[in-house]
């Protein structure tokens, strides 16, 4: 190996490492992020505890403190449409009662937040939605031959 | 001089080797056709140029697509590029042939499992995710298949051990695929026991956890099979199109190092697939999916950097040229050889960058399970590895077969095509990722956000022109075979290098390329990031 050889190894070794340094340091922050916390659910009370949010905050705002349970079945998400208030920190528990789902969440601007969600495990984020506006939940892993029903609303407002 | 020479490699083939390859091409080949199929039924409904299909039947096609492409077309064919190795370069028998042709017979029948049930069971795509289930001749094929891969790569460790050729760069770098191949094969036993046994009644519950993960061994490790056959691939065509003048020209400790990285990282790599799993700890998806995953790049980088330096070297000790990037345009753009890997890295390349912002954390959240996905392995696979193979059979298929290539100037053509096509379609699927379009979903127009509408047209037509050139490659491939005339290497294929001219060696134009795909791939995963706070703040 040559002079040349040796170059190229160093920059190509150098790019990976600063990648992962740069993505280490970033997911230390609070900036947008894998949700670190996840707990084991039985997937029929997953179902039922996103039809009691659903029956209880189907209208108006979720009220700031309130958790938002969101739980995929084969082919809906429940609650479907809720309003939630700008620049506020909720509790998410996203959920699956039946197969894997991918839940996206596509904002305003087609900028996404996805997470898979699987039956038997519940993840919890505590998200905060700065930008106001309609944001699309869509599932983008494949449930079977109505997996592209899967829309729901998520109403952000000031 | 250089035809009788390479004339004369294809004619000491060994046959019962080259029947083991013929096999295994041919049903590569029908496995390619078929996909190719399915791509143009799943390409024309998603683009909407011609909604061809319903919900059942897109997943049925979609699922018939992405397992001819993925799992049947690319790991037959690299079995029959290891026979073919065996054939001509070791030039030896398999060590055992009746376990070889037991592999073939378990590959040969777990291709009709999987494509009988892909058409005739409830759809699951390739993937098949737990819970959701089909039947079990969908399993029982995939652990067929995946025994017979892993027969194929034993037999071919077995024959390179006892070989005395086996320190030289071919014959070696297809061992490298050889291991990968175990290894891809032995993910693949383990995970389709977990919903086999689940169905057979056997275990009560299965956890889509392990099966994501293991999966994805299986999965992630055969597109590496592929890579450590695309690079070898490479190697085979620009060697071939120059007369075998290539490899006096690469650095053979470099070019073994390339190939050692894609083998180490391969399995630690495969973490980033479940970076938005729930229940991994942060610290294991970090060591795993985002560390791990970044350094698997390292192994195709530094295999590219090998095969350009060779080649830029060639170059420029054949042919008169100073300046940095002169020798690109001296290199003989319309031999099938050089054109096909030089468009397959370009397409390779763009594909690796684009791979950068799914293998780490924050990015992910923002593009996995989007059409980014596709866009990136369409790119990489499609683009690289499908190319490359493409054009190497054009030197293989006529020595295999004895027959005469039927025409140089169309397998140009359906180089230039291809590269065309799949820069258009990859492009459109990157774009539509980056708009948040989810990937496999099926998505009439009323049901498509607005900015996703252009996109998918343009998509659309990429695939129209990427199927035409597909068509020109069988259409000159089976004329090939059911050609009378015997095999003679054709002029067209070969270029005639004067390779005793000795100049300095000059590396600079590489070393530059590698210096923008190192600049290219920071600027594009810190605009990623950059973009990130219009997503929701995660606060704990």
């Amino acid at each position: 190996m040559d002079r040349h050889d040796k170059i190229a190894i160093s920059m190509i070794f150098l790019l990976s490492l600063l990648l992962a340094i740069i993505s280490s340091i970033w997911q230390a922050s609070t900036m947008p992020n894998i949700p670190r916390e996840s707990f084991d659910i039985d997937p029929r009370t997953a179902l039922e505890l996103a039809r009691g949010f659903a029956r209880n905050y189907s209208d108006g705002v979720v009220p700031p403190g309130v958790d938002i349970y969101i739980t995929g079945i084969q082919w809906a998400w429940i609650p479907n449409n809720i309003k939630i208030k700008a620049g506020v920190t909720y509790r998410f528990i996203f959920m699956s009662s039946d197969v894997v789902h991918g839940l996206e969440i596509i904002g305003p601007k087609g900028v996404v937040y996805s997470l898979m969600v699987m039956p038997g495990m519940a993840y919890v984020a505590y998200l905060r939605f700065d930008e106001p506006g309609v944001y699309e939940i869509r599932c983008n892993e494949y449930c079977g031959i109505g997996h592209q029903d899967m829309i729901g609303r998520i109403e952000v407002v000031r | 001089m250089k035809h009788i020479e390479i004339s004369r490699l294809f004619a000491s083939a060994e046959p019962s080797s080259a029947m083991l390859a013929k096999i295994a091409l041919i049903l590569s080949l029908v496995s390619l056709s078929l996909g190719g199929i399915a791509a143009t039924i799943v390409g024309l409904t998603r683009s909407t140029l011609a909604v061809l299909v319903d919900p059942l039947g897109y997943y049925r096609w979609l699922t018939v697509h992405g397992l001819n492409m993925l799992i049947l077309w690319l790991p037959i064919f690299e079995v029959a590029a290891l026979y073919t190795i065996m054939s001509i370069f070791i030039r030896s028998r398999p060590a055992s042939p009746i376990i070889a042709w037991i592999g073939h017979l378990l590959i040969i029948t777990g291709w009709f499992l999987l494509n009988w049930s892909a058409f005739t069971a409830p759809p699951v795509l390739y993937t098949a995710y737990t819970p959701l289930a089909t039947s079990p001749s969908f399993y029982i094929g995939y652990e067929l298949l995946s025994v017979g891969v892993l027969i194929a790569g034993s037999i071919y460790i077995a024959t390179l051990i006892k070989s005395e050729s086996k320190n030289s760069l071919i014959p070696w770098a297809g061992g490298v695929a050889a291991v990968i191949a175990i290894a891809t094969a032995l993910n693949g036993i383990i995970a389709f026991l977990l919903p086999l046994s689940q169905l057979l009644g056997l275990v009560s519950n299965s956890n889509p956890l392990y099966y994501h993960w293991i999966f994805w061994g299986f999965g992630h490790d055969a597109q590496y099979i592929n890579a450590s056959a695309t690079v070898l691939a490479w190697y085979l065509l620009l060697a071939l199109g120059s007369g075998l003048a290539l490899l006096k020209f690469v650095s053979s400790p470099l070019a073994k190092l390339g190939l050692i990285l894609l083998m180490i990282f391969v399995t630690p790599g495969i973490g980033h697939h479940i970076l938005v799993d729930p229940m991994y700890s942060i610290i294991f998806k970090n060591a795993s999916g985002n560390i791990g995953s970044h350094f698997l790049a390292t192994g195709s980088m530094v295999s590219a950097f090998s095969i350009l330096s060779a080649l830029e070297t060639m170059i420029r000790s054949t042919r008169r040229v100073e300046t940095l990037f002169g020798w690109i345009r001296a290199i003989p753009w319309r031999n099938p050889g050089f054109a096909g890997a030089i468009f397959s890295m370009i397409l390779f390349a763009v594909g690796g960058v684009s791979s950068i912002n799914m293998t780490s954390m924050p990015t992910n959240v923002n593009l996995h399970n989007t059409m980014w996905v596709p866009g990136h392995f369409h790119f990489i696979v499609a683009g690289g590895t499908s190319l490359a193979f493409m054009a190497l059979s054009y030197y293989i298929v006529p020595a295999l077969f004895n027959k005469r290539l039927y025409s140089v100037k169309l397998a140009i053509a359906q180089i230039y095509l291809s590269f065309i096509g799949i820069s258009i379609q990859g492009s459109s699927m990157l774009i539509l990722g980056w708009e948040g379009a989810p990937r496999r979903t099926y998505l009439p127009p009323d049901i498509m956000l607005q900015q996703w509408i252009y996109p998918s047209i343009a998509l659309g037509i990429g695939a129209i022109i990427f199927i035409t050139s597909g068509v020109l490659y069988f259409v000159n491939i089976l004329l090939t075979i059911l050609g009378r005339s015997t095999f003679n290497i054709e002029e067209g294929l070969l270029e005639d290098l004067d390779d005793s001219v000795n100049r300095p060696l000059n590396k600079k134009g590489s070393l530059a390329i590698i210096t923008i795909i190192f600049i290219a791939s920071l600027a594009i995963f810190i605009i990623n990031l950059l973009r990130l706070s219009l997503s929701p703040a995660l606060i704990r």
